[in-house]
């Protein structure tokens, strides 16, 4: 009977303990949900300066509006610390909550820091439980600070905003989407040099030149574009590479999925033809004979006719789809040429043509790899690219006016 | 008997697999990887001949004392002495190597999911269960697994599965880039794991047809081996030379998965083969303890031991290292040597006794 008692007694005590919870559970509105972080040098020496974009989880849903228009529910903290972990952690005294960093998407990285040491702000994605190295690694010009302050198109959580565009930008060939994790198996190889995305500020109407002086005087309004690359030897930042330049490595990569090339018609060079890209595979081999090192990239590019500025070319007649086959495959190489060329400046292997060849020759490697920086920028590089139209849209000829 | 209740084949098997997967998927592909890089894959197709091999010894030896462990036929081949001695460093093997396994369970947890909850906690947990799962016998702790064991292969089948498009199979070449060397040196820590078979020491008697314990041993191994290639493939395709610096690369694995912006961050299944089988695993060991100390001591039942015990493991388990490191290097600089000894050596030198002295533990 006093067991039975007992036993009860501890089986309708036992939900108490074990059914209330986590040890550290934090309920959803104490946490600050992190959507992206940035980091630049402080002014003060030897610091960080961190910022975060903070998503508001209840404006996620209501749909407000903030003053300018866009979309917007998050708020942006800054601060400094000594180290990445310790500016977050001060952050806590501007936001109130503990930040939760599992749903960030990107890391926005300064120039300057990039250029110093950017092992600062990758370590602790490695680390820590939270953050996922999966995230997007991009480099700002300019301060990291200015880029997650600035609204991002539709999005309402501006980060998720400028990670959907980086994916996007990706496919099309204008910048790499870099992970965390591709970035720090990069640094790990002893050849290939990391890449990851470029991002700047651009004034809205800058490019366009429609900003008028007056309006809007104590701040331009600016936009965040995606695009570019920039280059890295270990954990320094030594260079950028341009939107030509990125296409040309992500043609190497084996990145592109779409995109478009635009070629001046055949006879009439004022005209344009325009191609979409739809499917695209790259193979680096490298080659030994007797000691020399060549590398070839192959390269087989399958795409549409996607438009013509009239009238430039009747692809009905025989022989014009292969010249303008010829000529899209020779735009293709003078992006890969450039990314090459400037690889080169550099002196570093973005594309990994050194790990290629740690493959095909594991034997020579270990001579090669030691000199690899003194035989990268004399290497020979061959393209054999092979581009394909297959098919012409829904016609054939534009309209021909009468004449 | 000690013990009333019999298992059957298939759940001896299952136990088996259950006392060397849970931590083996989890530590060894980085260990491993440091040792032999993108061929990693190779070491673990020959450590599973040397658990084979060291499984048809235990087998062997078991199978000639049908209805005894090894605590009680020891002192038949050896002396009475003697005997009780090795009986003892059994006891003793059998508690320190769990002390590992425990602490380990609570580290993941606590460096991966909840950093601010004490390791104490998870231990108590874990001990608790296990506690009561042994004192109602090998039995049940057999019918349990039954039901954990395919929710965590089914489980690590899924993450696998899933990192698919995440994989690199250029990652796992140059093949031999090293030469056979490293491959070789790399068998030696997961042969500690592979060995853990030695557990049938003390289960033996307790199927029941403990003539086919070979044959069970070696379903229980093959089956493991499998599963760590498995997970050794897919974790150097996906991180290539990273593997060497995670400490659970199934788990950053399991975080890595990424399926139509749908399925992600897949961790807590994860969480689940960990806690199910490391539980299992846990409990295993801590029965062996259990029964064997109540053999050595001629009780009449294990069952006041298994507090005290329990108690033992989870303080030795939490003071005997003072960081995470220090345990991982323990696991890999101290424990091959002595371990993998008395898990196979000390049982084929007893083969070789029993056979030379032609003892046989036929009769009750």
């Amino acid at each position: 009977m006093k067991r039975k008692t007992l036993t009860l007694i501890i089986s309708l005590a036992l939900p108490f303990f074990l059914a209330s919870g986590c040890w550290n559970k934090v309920e959803l509105d104490q946490r600050a949900i992190v959507a992206g972080f940035g980091l630049d040098k402080a002014r003060e020496e030897g610091r960080l300066k961190v910022t975060v974009q903070v998503a508001k989880p209840g404006e996620i849903k209501a749909g407000a509006k903030s003053e300018g228009g866009a979309p917007s529910a998050v708020t942006v903290f800054t601060g400094t610390g000594y180290t990445f972990f310790d500016g977050l952690r001060n952050l806590a005294m501007v936001t109130g909550k503990k930040l939760f960093l599992s749903e960030a998407k990107i890391l926005v990285v300064g120039e300057e820091l990039a250029r110093d040491d950017i092992g600062k702000a990758t370590d602790l994605y490695e680390r820590d439980a939270e953050p996922s190295t999966r995230n997007y690694l991009l480099i700002a010009r300019g301060e990291a600070e200015e880029v997650l302050e600035t609204e991002m198109g539709l999005e309402k959580i501006w980060a998720y905003g400028i990670g959907n565009t980086v994916k996007a930008m990706s496919a099309h060939g204008k910048a790499p989407a870099i992970e965390i994790a591709d970035f720090l198996e990069a640094v790990e190889s002893k050849t290939t040099a990391p890449v990851a995305t470029a991002v700047r500020l651009v004034s809205k109407g800058e490019e366009k030149g429609e900003i008028t002086a007056g309006e809007n005087k104590a701040r331009p309004p600016k936009e965040i574009k995606v695009s570019g690359a920039a280059v890295f030897r270990n954990y320094k930042m030594t260079g950028w590479l341009d939107e030509r330049e990125t296409r040309g490595l992500l043609w190497v990569t084996g990145k592109i999925k779409s995109g478009i090339i635009v070629v001046p018609a055949p006879g009439d060079d004022s005209r344009l033809v325009a191609f979409e890209i739809i499917r695209a595979k790259a193979d680096i081999k490298p080659e030994m004979k007797d000691g020399n090192l060549t590398i070839t990239v192959e390269v087989e590019e399958e795409g549409n006719l996607g438009e013509e500025q009239p009238d430039s070319v009747d692809v009905t007649v025989p022989g014009v789809l292969r010249e303008l086959e010829k000529r899209k495959k020779e735009a293709i190489e003078k992006e890969i040429l450039a990314a090459v060329s400037r690889s080169r400046e550099l002196n570093a292997d973005i594309f990994g043509f050194g790990e290629a060849v740690h493959r095909k020759y594991p034997g020579e490697w270990k001579q090669l790899e030691a000199g690899w920086d003194e035989i990268y920028p004399t290497l020979e590089v061959n393209l054999a690219v092979d581009a394909r139209i297959r098919r012409t849209g829904k016609i054939t000829k534009p309209a021909e006016p009468r004449s | 008997m000690l013990e009333d209740g019999k298992i059957s084949g298939r759940q001896a098997a299952f136990l088996i697999i259950s006392t060397i997967l849970p931590t083996s998927i989890m530590l060894l592909p980085g260990i491993i990887y440091q040792e032999a890089a993108q061929d990693s894959w190779m070491s673990i197709i020959l450590v599973t001949f040397f658990g084979m091999a060291a499984g048809l010894v235990i087998a062997a030896l078991g199978m000639r004392f049908p209805d005894k462990t090894i605590v009680q036929y020891a002192g038949l081949l050896t002396g009475r002495v003697l005997g009780k001695a090795i009986g003892l460093l059994y006891i003793v093997f059998f508690i320190y190597i769990n002390t590992f396994v425990i602490r380990q369970f609570g580290e993941l947890l606590v460096t991966m999911f909840m950093p601010e909850t004490p390791l104490l906690v998870f231990l108590i947990g874990l001990m608790m269960a296990s506690a009561y799962s042994i004192r109602c016998g090998l039995e049940v702790l057999a019918r349990v697994n039954e039901i954990v064991l395919p929710v965590v292969l089914g489980l690590l089948l899924l993450i696998v599965l899933l990192i698919i498009p995440e994989m690199q199979a250029q990652k796992l070449t140059p093949v031999l880039e090293k030469g056979i060397v490293p491959v070789l040196r790399g068998i030696y820590y997961p042969a500690l794991f592979f060995a853990e078979t030695a557990v049938m020491l003390m289960i033996i008697p307790f199927l029941n047809r403990p003539r086919k314990a070979g044959g069970i041993i070696l379903k229980g191994i093959v089956t493991v081996g499998l599963f760590q290639l498995l997970t050794m493939l897919a974790t150097i395709m996906v991180f290539g030379p990273r593997t060497a610096r995670i400490q659970f690369p199934v788990l950053i694995l399991a975080r890595q998965i990424s399926i139509a912006e749908l399925i992600e961050r897949a961790e807590p299944f994860v969480m689940l083969i960990w806690v199910l089988g490391g539980f299992v695993k846990v409990a295993v060991f801590y029965y062996c303890a259990v029964l064997g100390t109540a053999q050595l001591l001629n009780l009449k039942d294990y069952k006041s031991l298994v507090l005290p015990t329990g108690v033992l493991l989870t303080v030795l388990s939490v003071l005997l290292w003072g960081d995470v490191l220090e345990l991982t290097r323990q696991i890999t600089k101290l424990l091959p040597p002595v371990f993998i000894p008395i898990e196979a050596g000390l049982p084929l030198l007893l083969l070789v006794l029993a056979r030379l002295r032609g003892n046989r533990g036929g009769g009750r």
